[in-house]
């Protein structure tokens, strides 16, 4: 991926191209503050060039990705962070993919309003998990600059172990408005990090507007390919399982057929047996559909199908979405 | 060697006795969550229990009565259909998501039905089931696929008759498939029926429950608890049943598939004292806390921590590779289940100081107070103590603090206040100011909440995040990070927060 600066640098120095985005929205003061994970020995770095930007960053703490199998208790109430939370203080043994989070601003006062509610749920002392009260999330939200209504509903609707958020949204939805899909979230392609309250919430609409026009001001063809990327069709289960379905056609009753798909998750959700398994199918296919709300596949003419286990770690509810 | 002999009769007489009256005591509960289960399905879902053929099924089980009928209910997949049931409508999923899970669900009873009559020892039977996606009819504890053409519905008519199933397309009329008893020769350890298939039968997966569609070519499971039966060709029946039990918990563990449970379940009947007294003592009592232990998470309509089971299991394979055998006996964890199986919500009833050693529990304060809201079993959290089994704060109560109005807060800081339990209502006071952003308060409320449990986490976790609020950085990373649990941390969060205001 090659962009114009601020954002190639950027990038290089945090080693990865998730939420450039957010960076020229930040910057812009768009969004208010944001949060992003940079790795330890790069951090005196990108500190400095952010400052370089008139950014402030402050560091919350360091992450330290915890072993495969490692028993952590409460390990399952994290559907996504797997890491240890180790102080700033500590010189921490070097281990791969060690990361500082940090919270940037372009005003102080955001960033340390950011940083007093964006604990997440990371291994402490004793091995054990440390949550984050509920009530946090809402102000987080608030701090980071995202739509009242979108943390309002994430606060009802994000049990992850008995709702897919992302198909609750699409039951509320009554236009898929592609300013509001979220999809991309763990790609570098999406103007927004939050989950809207509907695929056409003019809040969330406006702020997407808004990132794009920031990032249009660094690099138009990254706003270009962002916005090419947020249209078309999609599969969900949860926000752990989804494919973005590559130039999708309604090919009999029911199914969309499709050239290739992207994974939109990678490895970047936690791959168990089961999550595998729906990967396993859909990477396989040529044309899925919904029946019975089971996922259908044909793969080379074979017709195969996955249940939604109710037993799922994340709760799976599959749907197939086109964003106009 | 006479005494010993002797000293394990008398144990085998005292589990058995306790499996018998586990079984009693599961197949009365059972029946009674069963009708639950079902007055609940007509009241919120009855034009989907006749798509489904749930009310037809129903028809059928409803008609079994005496013996016939406590066997039927004991079949073991009535007990996890029961307890996923219970989970979508606590959940709300039946209303969120009938073409996902409601249906099928309802249609699984109409299949579970074909199992439990065989059960109960009935001559004769015969009704129609509907299949969804993966087209299985559960046969012993997993899933006789009849057809995998089509992830569509499929209705069946069965007929069971002189022990023969016999199961057919309702709609042409094909022969699916039949299965026939042979006790002569078993093919499973657990019961005598033999499976002669006349049609296309795809699978037979002995180990596991409901099948999912890219499941059912790959018994891996199967294979697995044969070459355990090579390694240890000795062991007696029951035994070997327990490995595969084992086995499949921890191949299903990443999955949460209850399916040790049902296993167990299955088991039971077949438990003798000839077979009992042919494993040694420690095996047996395992055995018997294993049982209890899903039984009594089932009889609570909760399912236990797979991790706990799979520790058990670990615990049985650590014994099979070392013929010696444990020689304390484990029953502490039974023993405990047990009690709160026979009183799961002790104290529930009346306004009684709840505010335990191992809980933080409003329930009581929150019944009488009549607050609406969070549900009433939201109304308690684990009082967590470092050191302790329970590592994990969940901050239930926190959070059921915010679903309330001021008014019903107030309510229910006076009906605290009422029960004379000072920490009660300082925790109370601590979450009602954290949730309100008032963590000057809240520490405050903390500090006196210690004073009363200098051990508990529940009050030092939620007073390092006052501390990150505030400001204090440094303070949270010491309590968080490194564990400081001492007043000079109070000290220092009180003189910052003096100094500011």
């Amino acid at each position: 991926m090659q962009l114009r600066e601020p954002l190639q640098t950027i990038l290089n120095l945090k080693g990865n191209s998730f939420l450039l985005p957010i960076y020229a929205a930040v910057i812009a003061e768009v969004r208010r503050s944001m949060d992003d994970w940079v790795p330890i020995h790069n951090l005196n770095e990108f500190r400095d060039f952010l400052h370089s930007l008139g950014l402030t960053v402050l560091e919350d703490c360091i992450f330290q990705p915890l072993v495969p199998n490692e028993r952590i208790g409460g390990v399952q109430c994290s559907p996504t962070t797997r890491a240890r939370g180790i102080s700033m203080k500590s010189a921490p043994n070097p281990v791969a993919n060690t990361t500082v989070h940090v919270i940037v601003s372009k005003r102080r006062q955001w960033a340390e309003a950011a940083l007093y509610e964006a604990w997440y749920p990371l291994s402490i002392s004793g091995d054990r998990l440390l949550l984050r009260p509920k009530v946090d999330a809402l102000r987080l939200g608030h701090a980071f600059g995202y739509p009242e209504c979108c943390a309002e509903a994430f606060m009802n609707l994000n049990e992850w172990s008995t709702h897919s958020h992302l198909s609750e949204v699409f039951k509320r939805s009554e236009v898929l408005n592609w300013q509001a899909n979220c999809f991309a979230m763990r790609t570098p392609l999406t103007p927004i990090c939050h989950i809207p309250c509907r695929y056409d919430c003019p809040k969330t609409v406006a702020l997407t507007t808004a990132v794009l026009e920031s990032v249009c001001h660094f690099d138009p063809d990254y706003a270009f390919q962002i916005q090419r990327y947020l249209l078309g069709t999609f599969l969900v289960l949860n926000e752990a399982v989804g494919f973005k379905l590559r130039n999708a056609r309604y090919s009999g009753p029911g199914f969309v057929g499709f050239s290739s798909i992207d994974d939109l998750y990678g490895t970047s959700s936690d791959i168990n047996k089961h999550v595998k398994q729906i990967k396993d199918l859909i990477l396989g296919a040529q044309a899925v559909a919904l029946e019975e709300g089971m996922i259908v596949t044909i793969a080379n003419g074979m017709r195969q199908w996955y249940e939604p286990s109710i037993h799922a770690e994340w709760f799976e509810d599959p749907f197939i979405a086109t964003f106009t | 060697m006479i005494a010993e002999q002797q000293s394990n009769c008398s144990i085998s007489q005292h589990l058995i006795a306790e499996i018998s009256q586990l079984r009693a005591d599961y197949t009365a509960l059972i029946a009674l969550r069963l009708a639950a289960v079902r007055d609940l399905i007509q009241a919120e879902c009855s034009d989907e229990a006749d798509e489904t053929l749930f009310n037809e099924a129903w028809a059928v089980f409803a008609g079994l009565k005496g013996n016939g009928l406590v066997k039927a209910l004991e079949d073991p997949f009535l007990d996890s259909w029961i307890v996923d049931t219970n989970r979508l409508f606590a959940t709300g999923v039946h209303k969120r998501c009938r073409r996902t899970y409601l249906s099928r669900i309802l249609a699984r009873f109409s299949a579970i039905v074909i199992n439990s009559v065989q059960l109960a020892g009935l001559s004769q039977a015969s009704a129609r089931s509907m299949l969804i996606g993966a087209h299985g009819i559960p046969v012993l504890s997993g899933d006789a696929l009849v057809s995998r053409q089509s992830s569509g519905r499929l209705i069946v008519k069965w007929t069971w008759m002189a022990g023969v199933l016999t199961i057919r397309n309702a709609t042409n009329n094909d022969l699916l498939l039949e299965i026939a008893e042979r006790t002569d020769q078993p093919r499973s350890l657990v019961s005598g029926w033999r499976l002669q298939i006349s049609r296309p039968f795809l699978s037979f997966k002995v180990f596991s429950g409901p099948l999912s569609g890219a499941q059912h070519a790959a018994p891996v499971a199967v294979d697995t608890y044969d070459s355990f039966l090579g390694a240890y060709p000795e062991l007696p029946v029951l035994a070997q049943a327990i490995i595969a039990c084992m086995i499949n918990t921890v191949a299903l563990r990443d999955d949460h598939h209850p399916f040790l449970g049902a296993w167990l379940l299955t088991l039971a009947p077949v438990t003798s004292e000839e077979v009992l007294k042919q494993l040694g003592a420690s095996l047996a009592r395992i055995m018997v806390q294993v049982y209890g232990f899903r039984s009594a998470g089932r009889l609570l309509a909760s399912d236990v921590g797979l991790d706990c089971v799979g520790a058990l299991g670990e615990r049985i394979a650590r014994i099979l590779k070392s013929s010696t055998g444990l020689h304390q006996p484990h029953s502490l964890q039974l023993e405990d289940l047990l009690d709160i199986c026979s009183n799961p919500r002790a104290g529930e009833g009346a306004l009684s100081f709840s505010y335990g050693r191992n809980d933080i529990d409003f329930v009581s304060f929150a019944r009488a107070a009549n607050v609406s809201g969070s549900p009433l079993d939201r109304w308690s959290e684990k009082r967590v103590h470092s050191g302790g089994e329970e590592r994990l704060v969940r901050w239930e109560l926190l959070d059921a603090f915010l679903t309330l109005g001021r008014k019903q807060q107030r309510c229910l800081l006076e009906t605290i206040q009422g029960s004379g339990s000072q920490e009660a209502l300082d925790y109370a006071r601590a979450c009602i100011s954290y949730n309100e952003g008032d963590f000057s308060a809240s520490a405050n409320h903390l500090t006196q909440c210690l004073k009363a449990d200098p051990r508990c986490e529940n009050y030092w976790l939620l007073l390092a995040f006052c501390c990150r609020h505030l400001g204090f950085h440094d303070l949270f990373e010491e309590i968080v990070f490194y564990n400081a649990r001492k007043a000079e941390v109070l000290g220092q969060m009180w003189s910052r927060i003096n100094a500011t205001t």
